[in-house]
């Protein structure tokens, strides 16, 4: 599931981002759409944030939101070395994000089981202490993810 | 100063939000915690937002939305992208005051 969303035009390893701001800047700069179009995305991210940060905790992040400006469900990831202050949970800073964005009605609320597969990774990246700071090519990091997808 | 399909379009995704924030689902799949607080401002915001829409086109946005449980979609490819009409051709997107419908399904039409 996670294969077909996974590219590397939408992946970002050494992110620059210090902030919360701007990192979600920075991952949806990654998107081929118009200005408007990613500044209604980071926008409805934004707004989402504020009603509760999606900083997991263990130093992973899963920004994402439904908008009616686009017409498929991205998934971006980023990888930031020295890390984000994303007001996570545990109130450490965010090393890796994936986020995601999907339309109002996406075909078999792809979105819902996209976002619970990408919890479960997370989840799985943290408790195993997964070492993805060290990978600095992007198709071993979709390696990686799709291995922890099953 | 955003146009007002702009507007209708930022509505609806706020909507969006509130209904996943409070689907069980959701919820229970992803573990994210909402702080009740913050959900009180944005439906404060959600308010003032309705405000600065002409009565008439938030009436049309309510009576899409319990039909379609959305009123506003994106045209891409010159379509619909509620029910994947081609639009006729001469529509064109609207000035920052005026809404343009899809002649089919009649939802409000975003032009990106
Ligand atoms: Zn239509």
């Amino acid at each position: 599931m996670l294969e077909k969303l996974l590219s590397e035009e939408r992946i970002k390893i050494g992110m620059e981002a210090r902030t919360k701001e701007e990192a979600l800047k920075e991952l949806v700069e990654l998107l081929n759409l118009s200005d408007e179009s990613k500044q209604i995305i980071l926008d409805a991210l934004k707004k989402r944030e504020v009603i509760g940060s999606t900083g997991i905790g263990r130093g992973i992040a899963i920004p994402h939101t439904r908008s009616t400006i686009v017409n498929e469900v991205y998934l971006i990831i980023g990888v930031s070395r020295d890390g984000v202050d994303f007001q996570s949970i545990d109130n450490q800073p965010v090393h890796l994000f994936f986020l995601l964005v999907a339309p109002p009605n996406d075909p078999g609320t792809m979105y819902l089981i996209v976002l619970g597969k990408i919890a479960q990774i997370a989840k799985r990246i943290a408790k195993e202490n997964i070492d993805y700071l060290s990978i600095k090519d992007k198709k071993e990091l979709i390696q990686l993810i799709l291995s922890l997808e099953a | 100063m955003k146009s007002l399909s702009g507007k209708l379009l930022e509505l609806q995704d706020i909507e969006l939000k509130l209904a996943e924030i409070t689907n069980k689902d959701y919820l229970e799949k992803t573990g994210f915690n909402i702080d009740n607080e913050k959900v009180v401002e944005l439906l404060e915001y959600k308010k003032k937002l309705e405000t600065e829409i002409p009565p008439q086109y938030l009436r049309r946005y309510r009576a899409l939305m319990s039909k379609y449980k959305r009123a506003v979609a994106l045209v891409y490819d010159n379509t619909c992208s509620n029910c994947f009409s081609k639009l006729p051709t001469g529509i064109k997107e609207p000035s920052d005051n005026e809404i343009v419908f899809c002649n089919v399904c009649g939802i409000i039409l975003y032009f990106p």
